[in-house]
């Protein structure tokens, strides 16, 4: 108010601000000591107008108005309207007073307490008292449904006191106003009131501001400030020459809810529950209000240090539980590699083994101390070492990343096994030096099952080759020897005949012509399986030789296995196709593979490699050649291995490289033999590109 | 004076038949001339015969045959089997049934000796 009046008045004013004790001093010679100590105070000083700040203050200034300042205009504040609009006001004495309103008082305490479903309403029995109880009852009906309603009209002061001191705590209570209790007794509201919240076990709420800071939780009730804003321009107005008499005391209009902020704690209402744009008054200052950089400083250096040590924790727990996790990850690695049933060794740059499992020892019959600077090649069976040495250049030298193979070792106890095994090359970052991984399964019991069922199926082997070529060796064997026989049978009777003390001319002459036409014959035999061949019974179709090779290779491969043999297939895929009679083919391809097996068997020294190769020569050809590393063949008799009959075999009759030769010539094509480098010997056929594809 | 042994000569090759009966008459045996199995057995020969020279594979019934039926029918000729296609399989069998020879063609004229030799020694 002070502020506004400042803030407005167009001339300076002198303001003086005294404090009625009268709560403390409320005797009537109390009353008159400090009015005639104001009268004395202000005597020199002549006052243009005097605002009464308060109900009690404008009681006080009405009742000893002439004795202080008489005539000089009173402007009051907050002041009661039932005092304000009295008949007998004097004619300067006007101001502003608060209304209640306590249906919305109603309302906020609903608000507070939304699990209240008790409502008390206190009222006096004085006049003043029920005609404020009347304007409530109007508007209570809404709440009707809400609560349970009991009025507490025109109690007994002590009676009041006691009932409301057993009430349960979901109840409100609304003290309107008590000018009077039931015994006629008059009484200031404001104290009443003081009194009963004092006493009550419920919250006590009132819709006046005077009430607020004696322990009601709240109300909806005009706030001193914007009442004093209105008083103070009333007072401005008077000031400035107006007739007080021409302004009429008036309403404060600025009412809203407002709730004192220790009955909130008291009751343990929470303060979300408090509807926005409310009044919080008496606040208690936290200590955050009150040392705000201090706490700010405290609580950064509480957080810096929390921070610090709940890093250094994190830090600490996350070192455990990586060292953990190494160490199981560790653990179970490491009974991966013991327990696991798969043979796993490691081995340094010269195939050493360094580490090798359980298994892997059982599997060679072997401690660990004792396979430690072993290579495979220790425990590889005699005739397997050339070619794991060549495995070995292979992924030593990094031409391949690894390797795959299925040999025969040696146990300790001199027992042979088969092991597949897979030996892949490792880098090792530290050291630059390649490591190596073998992991090893004994297929030893697969391959006897295996070789079990090749034994039957080298038997079907050998029949299905007589039924091709053996078949065809054979029928030409039985169709040449009838009549090579006959001849021998018949030169050995004409010899006879010509022997005998006296020769038997006659029978001689008969043998001798049956010698000339059996001769006839045989030659007849050879010249139909030339024709034959030349001919060819079956069709001939275009097809890509590779895919002939392999399936030579499929035909060869339990052959090719048994007898230790690595084949190294070369096989160019950017060939034409060729116009041949497949199985013819097929025969030719499989009787040099085959020729290549025997050609190796005997050896020992070296791998037993056999290499085929398909390319192209020139525009018109392509090759296939068949490499063995065998013995080779002798120099002297190289040109006579493709004749008829000649074999360098125990069991062979001399037909198949012939044959192979005939093939080979009927399909336009030649079949030839070199000595192979530095060892073995190549066979080189030779076919016509089909000429339409060729181009 | 006593006839000359009788051989029987069983092959369906007209060569093979003509020559080895002029080799064995050359060596002066009497020689008769089959061209199967069947017709050796059905001819009156076979109580004749001293011994028996046949091939192996026929038509019809095979040498191996020929040779069961014949001890079937208590029959006991000196056999001396000749064949193109020599197979140790078929030489066991025929060897054990009591055959005297198993010649693979062309046959020497000392193996047929040999084995003539044993045949008739053997039979008196």
């Amino acid at each position: 108010m002070r502020k506004r009046l400042v803030e407005k008045s167009p001339s300076k004013l002198d303001i003086y601000t005294d404090f009625l004790d009268l709560a403390r001093f409320p005797t009537e010679a109390d009353e008159l000591r400090s009015a005639h100590h104001l009268a004395d105070k202000y005597a020199s000083k002549p006052l243009d107008l005097i605002v009464a700040l308060n109900s009690e203050a404008e009681h006080f200034l009405l009742k000893y108005r002439s004795i202080i300042a008489p005539n000089v205009p009173i402007v009051f504040c907050c002041a009661r309207p039932e005092v304000a609009m009295a008949a007998d006001r004097p004619a300067n004495v006007t101001g502003v007073f608060s209304e209640f309103d306590a249906n919305k008082t109603i309302a906020l305490a609903q608000q507070l307490q939304p699990d209240a479903r008790n409502l008390i309403i206190v009222s006096g029995s004085s006049e003043i008292d029920q005609g404020w109880l009347k304007s409530l009852r109007t508007g209570i009906e809404p709440y009707e449904h809400s609560f349970n309603i009991e009025y507490w009209v025109g109690l007994p002061y002590e009676t009041l006191l006691e009932r409301a001191s057993h009430l349960s705590r979901d109840t409100i209570v609304i003290f309107i106003t008590v000018y009077g209790d039931g015994t006629g007794r008059p009484f200031v509201p404001a104290l009443v009131v003081e009194a009963l919240a004092t006493a009550a076990s419920a919250p006590v709420y009132g819709p006046s501001d005077t009430y607020l800071g004696r322990g009601i939780v709240g109300g909806h009730m005009s706030s001193f400030e914007s009442m004093g804003a209105d008083a103070a321009d009333m007072a401005l107005e008077i000031l400035a020459g107006r007739d007080p008499a021409m302004l009429a005391p008036r309403s404060s209009e600025n009412r809203k809810f407002q709730v004192d902020a220790r009955q909130l704690l008291r009751w343990h209402i929470p303060e979300r529950n408090i509807p926005k744009s409310t009044l919080v008054s008496f606040r208690q200052p936290t200590i955050w209000e009150e040392h705000r950089n201090l706490v700010l400083a405290t609580i950064f250096v509480i957080l810096l240090q929390a921070i610090m040590i709940t890093a250094l924790l994190v830090q600490m727990l996350a070192r455990r539980r990586a060292e953990k996790w190494l160490r199981e990850s560790e653990e179970r690695w490491r009974s991966v590699f013991e327990m696991s049933t798969v043979g796993i060794a490691l081995a340094d740059r010269n195939f050493r083994f360094q580490a090798t499992n359980t298994a892997f020892q059982k599997m060679f019959g072997r401690t660990d101390e004792q396979l430690h600077g072993l290579t495979p090649l220790d425990l590889s069976a005699e005739e397997e070492r050339e070619s794991l040495k060549l495995l070995f250049e292979q992924v030593h030298e990094g031409k391949q990343q690894s390797y795959e193979s299925v040999q025969r070792y040696k146990r300790k106890d001199g027992a042979l096994i088969w092991v597949h095994a897979y030996v892949s090359r490792m880098q090792d970052n530290e050291s630059e030096a390649p490591l190596f991984l073998a992991t090893a399964i004994d297929v030893t019991g697969r391959k006897r099952a295996e070789a079990a069922s090749r034994d039957a199926l080298s038997d079907l082997a050998r029949v299905t080759r007589l039924t091709t070529m053996g078949e065809m060796t054979a029928s030409i064997a039985h169709e040449i020897n009838q009549p090579l026989g006959a001849i021998v049978t018949g030169g050995s009777a004409g010899l006879r005949w010509l022997a005998n003390a006296k020769p038997d001319l006659e029978e001689a002459r008969a043998c001798f012509r049956r010698i000339v036409n059996d001769g006839h014959r045989a030659s007849q035999v050879i010249n139909g399986i030339r024709t034959m061949l030349v001919k060819g019974d079956g069709e001939r179709e275009l097809l890509d030789i590779n895919g002939l090779v392999r399936e030579v290779l499929v035909f060869a491969h339990a052959e090719l296995e048994n007898k230790g043999i690595m084949v190294r297939a070369e096989l160019n895929e950017n060939l034409p196709e060729v116009l041949v009679d497949r199985i013819q083919l097929q025969q030719v391809v499989l009787n040099l593979v085959l020729n290549g097996i025997d050609a190796m068997a005997a050896l020992s020294s070296r791998p037993r490699v056999l290499k085929l190769r398909s390319e192209r020569n020139g525009s018109a050809n392509l090759i296939v050649t068949v490499e063995d590393s065998g013995t080779g063949i002798d120099r002297s008799i190289i040109s006579q291995i493709f004749e008829a009959f000649f074999t360098t075999k125990r069991h062979g009759i001399g037909m198949g490289l012939s044959i192979c030769r005939s093939i080979a010539v009927a399909h336009g094509g030649q079949l030839s033999v070199s000595s192979g480098y530095p060892y073995g010997s190549v066979f080189r056929l030779e076919l016509p590109a089909n000429q339409l594809n060729a181009a | 004076m006593r006839s000359a042994p009788l051989i029987s000569i069983v092959d369906d090759d007209e060569s093979i038949r003509e020559s080895t009966r002029g080799l064995v008459r050359s060596l002066g045996y009497q020689a008769e001339t089959f061209a199967s199995a069947e017709e050796f057995l059905g001819s009156d020969r076979v109580g004749d015969t001293s011994c028996l020279i046949t091939d192996v594979q026929m038509p019809g019934l095979n040498g191996i045959d020929l040779q069961r039926g014949l001890i079937d029918r208590g029959v006991q000729i000196p056999t001396i089997f000749i064949t193109a296609f020599p197979e140790e399989r078929t030489r066991l069998h025929a060897m054990k049934a009591g055959a005297v020879g198993y010649l693979g063609k062309p046959f020497t004229e000392e193996s047929l000796l040999k084995c003539l030799d044993t045949a008739l020694g053997s039979s008196g």
